[in-house]
């Protein structure tokens, strides 16, 4: 009996020690993103999750077209890092999503530009025209000029009618080619017909900011005066693009349709959808690579593209990079050398 | 009276018998004669003045009677006294006395008493009174058991070494007697200068004799060639020895058992009495082992003691030392010789080869068999040892406890002990540990943040050893060994982050993580072994261990920590079997 009892204390005893495991540890891995290069001949290597580099991403507007950035941040070294793109005229296609128009990748940067507009067959209504440019002082002219690449908004003011404004946007750089939104109106007795360019679209037509009709053609009744038409078109793949003009109803017969064209003199700058602007602050000074024709030279190259989050439309990409640009402060003139910038990055989808 | 006839006529029988002297009527008519009261005076007279009495001889105590009778021969021999009849008439007065003590005598010998339990208690009593009365009481035995082995092992001592000695001596006295050159026929007068060949028996440790055998003794031949013309009863009954030395004198060596002249006995000039003869002689049959027994010089006492009686005196003792092998024949020299080479000596011509001879005694010696010792033993110590990790000069706690069983070796190799034990060791580290960070980026850019801290307290482990003892002495012994060690737990102090819980845990004295820590082992011994006591040992010991102690995975270090120790400890002997 002893000898059991012994026995069974030995085994409480042993039993009863505290017998916790040594945890185990997940596979330890290098950060997802980061970046290296020199700046102005200085090395830097910020990589996100060490020494409080953090990086964001999210959707964003130049001059009224929507990009996709992402930034990383390196409190330490007061320095800030933003690779910006503009959103492709397609990004969903029958291949899948695509933030990157990598046939036409480049950086952005801005050259000034013209658009003349015209009227129809009312040779004279440009004589009662004055134009604004992002609320800006009406002139009586027959241009608009732009500096930057953009959808602009233009106010137009008819003084033979009325002293009304009436604003409507203007891309200059980004015109759509690939969702063909333009159409023609004409008139048909005390009806205006509306005609898409490309009836294989959707159709959504806005008549001063009230839907009228989704028919590649339709034909409406309008009052007398000035009115702005929206046509937005979508593909197949929800793409979406929208031009929007102002028509003139003249004893309720279509008198004119607002038409813009390219000044003389000035070529197609070409498209400017799923172009790069990087942009660096460092010390809390902005450098821009927009504003360096240079940089219409340099290169951006972008590979290994990793999408995140719905697949039908993802609110990531995740992607590796290389580059070499020269930074300019718009303001000072002074400019920042990036070279041999690497890393792995990350925009913003949605 | 009638008694005294009937014994004295039954000693003249026996006598004859031995004597192989034909019975002849007219010796009892004399010795009747002798007897009357008549003729008691002449008869006194007589034996005063002759040489030769002829007492009466008990076969059975024979020899002693008649060596007793021949001592007092010689005593009357050498001391007359004129006879008185005074002595006659107290005799006469006194006979009264002599025959009442040999009434009570008789009568005390014949009274038997029968035991009555009263007799005790008044024994019992009077014991008491005198305070000789003792209460039992164990430790009386206990005293008394150690007083007996003492005496037994005294005596046993006291045994084998005097027949040791005696061995030797007799070896010696072999060697001596055969390094003298015999000239004499008996062999044993052998040396050239005459010398007595002695049989010499000496050393005064020697204590104990014994005749376990009669010695027969035939020497009809050597009567009956004797020159000696005393054939009479008195001629038969005198015994008397003559040794003579070189010189022929006699002398009686109380100590030395010489024999008789050779050339006497040869010559057949020996004018002994031919019992004489027969005494001296030893003759015996080729059937008869006489066991012939050292002398004690001390038992020998007087010199007028016959030495041949000193041969076959008897001294209370249980031990024979040997058989004396006397290859009797019926011839008429009869010699004592220790090698029978002496018998082959050209300068023994007339020694007959069948003659008598004695060899040396053989002595038994039972060999020793070798007896195999098992032993199982308590062993434990501490001491210190040599730091894991990070190097320090402060050494570390070591402690062991087991079980040690020894086996002692035979035959060849008789100082060397094989074994093994069984032991648990601790070992105490301080400052050992490992510490690991892990970061997991993901790709929403965040990361997050692992890590564990390990610091190992106390290691057991279990050993299994295979020994070797080599003795240097009785207490002294130096210890070999190798085994196997495995780590059967650990002790440690921990400290984690689970990323999916971002606060610390703590746990102390935790027995469940033995990472860090390589669990085999092969370990080395070399000790030294101080016998304290039968049952208890002091023990040093030096560990040395052949691999690295700890995971270099864990402790991301190359370096090797071997296990390095030095303990003191005690081993006490739980038992011990012989077989």
């Amino acid at each position: 009996m002893r000898k059991w009892s012994l026995i069974l204390a030995l085994v409480a005893v042993v039993t009863s020690c505290k017998k916790e495991p040594l945890p185990d540890l997940p596979e330890a891995n290098t950060p997802y993103y980061s970046v290296s290069g020199y700046v102005d001949g200085e090395f830097v290597d910020m990589n996100v999750g060490q020494e409080g580099i953090h990086i964001s991403q999210g959707v964003s507007e130049m001059n009224g077209i929507p990009t996709f950035y992402g930034q990383i941040i390196s409190p330490n070294e007061n320095l800030r890092l933003r690779i910006e793109f503009t959103r492709p005229e397609i990004v969903v296609s029958s291949a899948g999503v695509s933030a990157f128009d990598l046939s036409n990748l480049g950086y952005l940067v801005h050259q000034p530009g013209c658009k003349t507009f015209s009227f129809g067959s009312n040779i004279l209504q440009g004589n009662f025209v004055q134009v604004a440019v992002e609320s800006g002082i009406f002139n009586q002219q027959n241009e608009i000029s732009f500096d930057e690449y953009g959808k602009h908004e233009v106010s137009f003011k008819f003084t033979d009618i009325g002293q009304n404004s009436f604003t409507i946007p203007i891309k200059y750089g980004f015109e759509n080619t690939m969702l063909n939104t333009g159409f023609t109106t004409s008139p048909n007795q005390d009806t205006t017909v509306f005609s898409a360019n490309d009836i294989e679209l959707n159709h959504e037509w806005y008549i001063d900011g009230t839907w009228v009709s989704s028919e590649a053609e339709f034909g409406m009744p309008l009052s007398i005066g000035i009115h702005k038409v929206e046509h937005k078109v979508k593909d197949t793949h929800e793409n979406e693009a929208s031009h929007t003009t102002l028509i003139r109803i003249t004893d309720f017969v279509l008198d004119w349709q607002l038409g813009l064209n390219p000044c003389s003199g000035t070529s197609n700058s070409g498209s400017k959808y799923g172009k790069v602007i990087v942009t660096l602050w460092k010390d809390g000074v902005e450098y821009s690579s927009v504003h360096l024709n240079d940089n219409l030279s340099n290169n951006f190259s972008v590979s290994n593209i990793e999408y995140f989050g719905v697949q039908s439309m993802p609110s990531r990409a995740a992607f590796e990079f290389s580059f070499g640009t020269t930074l300019m402060n718009e303001d000072s003139g002074d400019s920042l050398s990036l070279s041999g910038m690497s890393g792995n990055f990350n925009i913003g989808l949605q | 009276m009638s008694e005294l006839n009937k014994h004295m006529d039954d000693a003249f029988k026996k006598m004859s018998e031995d004597l192989k002297v034909t019975y002849d009527k007219s010796f009892w008519e004399s010795a009747k004669a002798k007897l009357d009261d008549a003729n008691l005076d002449d008869a006194f007279k007589a034996a005063a003045s002759a040489m030769e009495v002829s007492p009466a001889l008990d076969a059975t105590e024979g020899i002693d009677d008649m060596f007793m009778d021949a001592a007092f021969v010689d005593a009357s021999s050498e001391a007359s006294v004129s006879y008185d009849s005074s002595f006659f008439e107290e005799f006469m007065n006194q006979q009264g006395d002599l025959i009442m003590d040999e009434a009570f005598n008789e009568a005390s010998s014949s009274v038997t008493v029968d035991y009555l339990p009263q007799f005790w208690n008044d024994a019992d009593r009077a014991l008491r009174n005198e305070g000789l009365h003792y209460e039992y009481d164990s430790a009386y035995w206990a005293e008394a058991r150690k007083l007996l082995d003492r005496s037994d092992r005294k005596v046993f001592f006291t045994r084998w070494t005097s027949v040791a000695i005696a061995l030797l001596l007799i070896s010696f006295g072999g060697q001596q007697f055969l390094s003298t050159s015999i000239t004499n026929v008996n062999g044993i007068q052998a040396s050239e200068s005459h010398n007595e060949s002695e049989l010499v028996v000496s050393g005064n440790n020697l204590s104990e004799v014994v005749l376990a055998n009669e010695l027969k003794v035939e020497d009809n031949n050597s009567i009956n060639s004797s020159t000696s013309n005393d054939n009479s009863e008195e001629g038969l009954a005198h015994h008397e020895m003559v040794h003579t030395n070189d010189n022929g004198s006699a002398h009686n060596s109380g100590s030395q058992l010489t024999l008789e002249n050779a050339q006497e006995i040869t010559n057949g000039t020996d004018t002994r009495n031919p019992l004489d003869q027969a005494i001296e002689n030893l003759e015996t049959t080729n059937e008869t082992n006489a066991q012939i027994t050292l002398i004690d010089n001390n038992s020998v006492g007087s010199s007028t003691r016959n030495p041949l009686d000193n041969v076959i005196e008897v001294v209370e003792s249980s031990s024979t030392i040997g058989t004396l092998e006397v290859l009797g024949t019926q011839q008429t020299n009869s010699v004592i010789s220790t090698d029978m080479n002496l018998l082959n000596s050209p300068e023994i011509h007339s020694i007959d080869r069948n003659s008598n001879t004695l060899k040396m005694p053989k002595v038994t010696i039972e060999q020793i068999k070798p007896r195999t010792v098992h032993s199982l033993s308590v062993v434990g110590g501490s001491g210190i040892g040599n730091k894991w990790g990070s190097f320090s000069f402060l050494p570390t706690l070591r402690n062991s406890v087991g079980l040690e069983y020894m086996t002692c070796t035979v035959k060849r190799f008789k100082n060397l002990e094989l074994g093994g034990s069984l032991m648990l060791n601790h070992v105490k580290q301080n400052n050992f540990g490992y510490e690991d960070r892990i970061s997991v980026y993901n790709t929403y850019g965040g990361v997050t943040k692992y890590s564990r801290s390990v610091q190992l307290k106390n290691m057991v482990y279990g050993n299994a050893n295979f020994l070797v003892n080599h003795r240097l002495s009785p207490r002294h012994k130096m210890k070999f060994g190798v085994g196997f060690e495995y780590l059967l737990a650990a002790n440690s102090n921990m400290s984690f982050i689970d990323g999916k819980v971002q606060q610390v845990t703590i746990v102390n004295d935790n027995w469940g993580v033995k990472e860090g820590l390589n669990k085999f082992d092969v370990r080395f011994t070399v000790g030294y072994e101080y016998q304290l006591t039968n049952t208890l040992a002091l023990q040093l010991n030096t560990n040395y261990g052949m691999f690295d102690r700890t995971d270099d995975f864990y402790l991301k270090s190359d370096e090797k920590n071997v296990e390095i120790g030095v303990m003191l400890g005690l081993k006490y002997n739980l038992f011990r079997l012989v077989r």
